[in-house]
């Protein structure tokens, strides 16, 4: 079975894939962000309609729908267990919730809205704004622990498990939260990132890490996979997603501005999106292998793989999800 | 004499002939005034009334102050169909949408008009800035490729920027005027030599 999927993927790269699930009106009017929990089995979706909806995986069937934001929701994740979900809106209300319940566990504010949040453990919530600065909540009290200005706003950002870097977008660079200090600055013109200085400055997370980052900042992961920093670039205004590594710099370059970007938990399979509603899914370090999915009506606006990377999920702003059979899984390392 | 001879020459039937006559006179002309009148009372409310319409109108079309018909409000939203929002006027404007989500206008308030696509992404503008600034923007998407400005010091300047570094700045100020041309973002034109960007 391995072998087919290999071969056929080599020899239609464009042809193998299925469209499993789709949700034409997720959200009225646009999809703001997608999450999926860490078991694979619960996609969460919010959008410019104030809400924040619930989605078994695979099959996507609605859960239940999460009410409680008076404005654009635009950030979502959910803690390592799956028990939690953080939700951002842009009046700078954060709302973490019971997923097993659907009710609020607590409520936090922001100055300024923020773009980006994550979990740094199943009670720290990591919060970057636009105000500047990155905050860190104790998720079910919702009490500030600490607060590191960085002086950008923060578009997205990924975080290492300890703390010990996180990076941020616009423009991306390392800090320690544990200190609040920079650790390095990946800088490039046009956003793209010079990530062979960066990886070998002194400072930098020297844990064997793979590190994702969007520069224009739709959303960004933390991979554990190898001794080597990968950046995904997906600077709207350049029009290409950018893969730097060890492996080397290599860019796609699409005619219209890429509005998305995800990166699979192995860190082999970059995904992105552009504004006329195509998904495209390469194979990092191997240019040929690559597939297109086709069938949004509006600029994908989010994206995120199951961790298995068995599913590939996509949200557009014409307010539908869909699904796709994503092979990443049957392909021999 | 015969009868008729008789009635010729009796002065009694020819007075009742004439009075008659004149009686009949009287009752068409009074006839005649009914008509007119029943023209008039049926007319004049007619005419009152398409006057008091036309005079309501041309008053309404000259003179708004009589018939309040100024809307204030501090914004106005467009949608279309599918509740995509296209148009927004306002006192400040909001964030610039992009794909979905807000990003930061930057510092100050702008008051004025903005455009989106039909992703609901900012494409164009026509603000004032809190800074005494007014400026016509357009967009490509996420990113300002024209950026046509007055300052409020007399300067004017109009900035053309592509997606690969290439970008065309000229504009006028009480220096003089300049131009700048940049390709790949080496500048390969500068106008005047020793000037500076103004």
């Amino acid at each position: 079975m391995r072998a087919l999927a290999f071969t056929c993927l080599a020899l239609w790269p464009h042809l193998v894939h299925a469209q499993r699930v789709i949700r034409e009106h997720a959200h009225r009017p646009a999809v703001s962000a997608l999450a999926v929990s860490a078991d694979g089995r619960r996609l969460a979706s919010a959008g410019v309609d104030h809400r924040v909806r619930l989605w078994q995986l695979p099959n996507g069937a609605a859960i239940r729908d999460l009410h409680g934001h008076r404005d654009e929701v635009y950030a979502i994740a959910f803690s390592p267990d799956g028990a939690l979900l953080a939700s951002s809106a842009y009046d700078g209300a954060i709302i973490i919730w019971d997923t097993k319940r659907g009710t609020i566990v607590s409520r936090a504010r922001v100055a300024r809205w923020a773009l980006a949040i994550s979990f740094a453990s199943s009670d720290t919530l990591v919060v970057g704004s636009v105000d500047g600065a990155i905050r860190l909540f104790a998720a079910r009290s919702a009490r500030l622990l600490s607060t590191c200005d960085v002086g950008i706003e923060v578009h997205g950002l990924a975080l290492a498990p300890d703390l010990s870097s996180v990076v941020i977008g616009g423009p991306t660079a390392h800090w320690d939260l544990r200190n609040c200090t920079r650790t390095a600055s990946l800088r490039g013109a046009g956003g793209v990132v010079n990530i062979a200085s960066s990886g070998r400055r002194s400072g930098a997370p020297s844990a064997a890490a793979t590190v994702v980052a969007s520069a224009h900042l739709r959303g960004a992961a933390y991979v554990r996979s190898g001794t080597a920093f990968t950046v995904v670039d997906s600077a709207i205004s350049e029009r290409a997603a950018s893969i730097a590594s060890v492996r080397g710099t290599s860019r796609d370059t699409v005619r219209v501005p890429v509005s998305a970007v995800a990166l699979s938990t192995d860190g082999r399979w970059l995904a992105y999106g552009d504004a006329l509603g195509r998904v495209r899914a390469k194979l990092i370090g191997e240019p040929e292998a690559g597939r297109e999915y086709l069938g949004h009506g509006g600029a994908i606006s989010a994206l995120v793989f199951t961790p298995d990377g068995s599913l590939l999920i996509s949200g557009a702003t014409d307010g539908s999800i869909r699904i796709w059979e994503h092979v990443a899984a049957t392909i021999p390392r | 004499m015969t009868a008729a001879e008789a009635l010729v020459h009796d002065p009694l039937p020819g007075l009742l002939l004439e009075r008659v006559a004149r009686l009949e006179q009287r009752v068409l002309r009074q006839r005649r005034l009914l008509i007119v009148m029943s023209l008039l009372v049926v007319l004049i409310p007619t005419i009152d009334l398409g006057a008091r319409a036309v005079a309501t109108s041309g008053a309404a079309a000259r003179a708004p102050g009589t018939h309040d018909s100024i809307l204030v409000v501090r914004g106005l939203s467009v949608v279309d169909a599918h509740g995509t929002e296209r148009v927004r006027i306002g006192a400040p404007l909001p964030n610039p949408p992009i794909f979905g989500r807000r990003v930061s206008r930057g510092e100050g308030e702008y008051a004025g008009i903005i455009l989106m696509d039909a992703t609901g992404t900012e494409r164009s503008g026509y603000a004032t800035t809190d800074a005494g600034q007014v400026m016509i923007t357009l967009d490509e998407t996420g990113r300002m490729v024209m950026n046509f400005m007055a300052q409020p010091s007399g300067g004017v300047r109009l900035n053309l920027t592509d997606a690969f570094d290439n970008a065309i700045r000229l504009g006028s100020s009480r220096e003089g005027p300049f131009l700048q041309m940049t390709r790949g973002g080496r500048t390969v034109l500068a106008l005047p030599d020793t000037g500076t960007q103004k």
